[in-house]
């Protein structure tokens, strides 16, 4: 899951970053509201993090003209101003959730999947598609009784698969999943994931629409 | 003693004394007249001794008054044998020349009045004390109503300052009613003129400590925001630390946690010196102080920071420059300065720190390479926790507040302008004065 961090901090900024990469989501990082809004414009994100008091555009003003313009990206507000006066603001003008520093990044990590949970409009925490069941809390994934160990890149490439099964997800838009900017994108990378996935999981697990990209069956 | 008994004390003894003098008045007055009343009858008394036959004494004065104002006559003849005396005294006057005369025997003094008739000399006297006496009761008893009136005027005048001090429980009533958090303004409305120029002194204090309140809870509020920034950064620095699995990477998130305790103490330390400036504003100490050692100290403590960054650090202090002031707040100016200008100039810069002096006033200058200040941003740099777009979490927002802090308290002009190197900052302090 690729996400967009806007923090101004350049400490917890780096470490927001680090942590969420530990938690296997893709953070890509800016540090003042132009910026986030190019961003969130170029790219195609699972949620946006932001921080209120930003240089250049307050995160308040970002996060109301974004929904302005109907994007309904859920949105958690990490931010220093902890007035019931300024969550409500923050909540009224169209965030999802409300986290203040300093905050746990067991916690974050945790309500970043609530709120992607929410989005894709499960009420579990795991994700299921035929016998196949994903844990992205945990980072497990089973099939029937049996554990199947994935790599980091082969959990992601499937999670964005079982995310939304019957769509069809073509290469860069399971490389945006993989990968933030600055980092190297490998060539055939995503074919050898799937390749993988299919040893494992087994060979009709996931089906190669030709020419357009990879999906896996609506259960 | 409050004001109601000072006043009915002090206002009743004015009254007191002006009967008093009433009184004493009166009683002069009377030794006056009574005193021409008795000559004339003295002389009276001893014109209708005329007739008198010297060998046949009468009994004189026998008017019930006359007894009362206790006439003596004696005759003398001329060979100064005593002729006559109406009735005896303890010590009665001696013969006396002819005419009015005061005399004074073992009795007191007497009132004489002497004249020769046929072969005899005629004199009729009388204690003086008969005359003060009357005079004394006719003083009192004029100045009887007026003392029984001076009780009715202490109650009067005990019921009219109460009421009249009123307004001022009011007033109080209204202070006491301001409690600390709202500290409402007292309307002088409805006070009485005299507690007007109280009230609005008592305002014009209220206002004051509002607003330094108000500075005190928006400094508290700011500190309390900005102290989480470090905090946070704290926080997933150290769990960064627990979550990593290899020895190289918990260096490296002990090497960001110490990064991040080190910001945060600097935070801490910056806050604790804005707030001790503030605090002290009005009351800085004013000691002499030899600004030279002060600068060349601070550029022997930064020397080794800015050689770290090889950075060009030309310093040049001139000497026997002096100023007045607190040394600490001045060191702290000087090294926050300098501090700042090392910390925003790029590696394989250039910081310059000069002092000299220009018309009697002591200049200090420091330029920089760094990515300078841009005008329109200049005079906000002063406000607490303002931070330049981009520079979020480089310093503590504070540094460049704690020199204008301080500079105010010591009368000092700050003037930043572009360094003649470039894009940089030069920050010029010009003391009030120091050439001595």
């Amino acid at each position: 899951m690729r996400l967009l961090l806007v923090e101004d901090d350049t400490m917890i900024g780096e470490s927001v970053r680090l942590g969420l990469r530990q938690d296997g989501f893709v953070v890509d990082w800016v540090q003042d509201g132009k910026a986030a809004e190019l961003a969130l414009g170029n790219e195609e994100y699972a949620l946006l993090l932001l921080d209120l008091g930003l240089p250049k555009k307050d995160g308040i003003d970002v996060l109301k003209s974004l929904r302005k313009n109907s994007n309904a990206i859920p949105v958690l507000i990490l931010t220093a101003r902890d007035s019931i006066a300024d969550r409500v603001q923050g909540l009224d003008a169209g965030a999802d959730d409300y986290l203040v520093k300093p905050f746990d990044l067991d916690e974050l990590a945790a309500r970043i999947r609530a709120l992607l949970r929410r989005q894709s409009g499960r009420s579990e925490s795991v994700l299921r598609c035929g016998d196949v069941v994903l844990n992205p809390a945990t980072h497990q994934v089973f099939q029937g009784e049996k554990e199947i160990t994935l790599s980091a890149k082969e959990f992601s490439v499937l999670y964005a698969l079982i995310d939304r099964p019957g769509a069809i997800l073509s290469r860069v838009q399971l490389e945006q999943h993989l990968y933030g900017w600055n980092e190297e994108i490998e060539s055939n990378t995503i074919e050898v994931h799937v390749h993988n996935l299919r040893k494992k999981l087994g060979s009709d697990f996931i089906r190669n629409v030709r020419g357009v990209g990879y999906t896996v069956a609506k259960a | 003693m409050s004001i109601r008994q000072r006043l009915l004390l002090w206002l009743l003894l004015a009254a007191a004394l002006a009967i008093a003098v009433t009184g004493i008045s009166i009683y002069y007055r009377a030794r006056v007249e009574a005193n021409q009343l008795f000559d004339y009858h003295l002389k009276q008394i001893a014109l209708t001794l005329q007739d008198h036959v010297p060998d046949e004494p009468e009994t004189v004065g026998t008017l019930e008054e006359e007894i009362d104002y206790d006439f003596v006559i004696q005759e003398w003849s001329d060979g100064g044998e005593k002729h006559y005396l109406s009735h005896p005294h303890k010590a009665l006057p001696p013969r006396t020349e002819p005419g009015y005369q005061s005399v004074r025997t073992d009795e007191g003094e007497w009132r004489v009045f002497s004249m020769r008739q046929n072969n005899l000399l005629v004199q009729v006297s009388q204690p003086i004390d008969i005359r003060t006496r009357l005079a004394t009761k006719l003083a009192l008893s004029a100045m009887m109503p007026a003392l029984f009136l001076l009780v009715a005027l202490g109650a009067l005048i005990w019921i009219i300052v109460g009421r009249g001090l009123r307004p001022l429980e009011q007033l109080a009533d209204a202070v006491r009613a301001s409690d600390a958090n709202t500290l409402q303004p007292i309307p002088p409305a409805q006070l009485p003129q005299e507690l007007k120029p109280l009230a609005n002194a008592l305002n014009d204090l209220l206002g004051r400590v509002d607003q330094a309140m108000k500075t005190q809870r928006d400094f508290v509020a700011d500190a309390a925001h900005e102290l989480r920034t470090p905090l946070t950064a704290l926080q997933l620095q150290t769990q960064l630390a627990q979550r990593a699995s290899t020895d190289a990477e918990r260096k490296l998130s002990f090497d960001q946690l110490k990064e991040g305790l080190r910001r945060a103490t600097h935070l801490v330390q910056q806050l604790l010196m804005l707030a001790r400036q503030e605090a002290r504003m009005e009351k800085i100490s004013d000691a002499e102080i030899d600004l030279t050692a002060l600068v060349q100290s601070a550029i022997a403590d930064h020397a080794s920071i800015a050689n770290a960054k090889f950075i060009e650090f030309k310093a040049n202090a001139s000497v026997g420059l002096a100023t007045r002031g607190d040394a600490d707040a001045l060191r702290a100016m000087i090294a926050n300065l300098i501090g700042n200008a090392i910390q925003y100039t790029p590696e394989r810069g250039t910081v310059e720190v000069s002092l000299t002096h220009q018309d009697g006033r002591a200049i200090f200058d420091v330029s920089d390479t760094g990515p300078g200040i841009p005008e329109a941003e200049r005079a906000r740099v002063f406000d607490r926790f303002y931070r330049l777009a981009g520079s979020a979490g480089a310093g503590s927002g504070l540094g460049l507040a704690i020199v204008k802090r301080i500079a105010d308290s010591h009368h000092i002009e700050i003037q930043l302008s572009q360094a003649a190197s470039g894009t940089g900052l030069k920050i010029r302090l010009i003391f009030p004065g120091g050439v001595t």
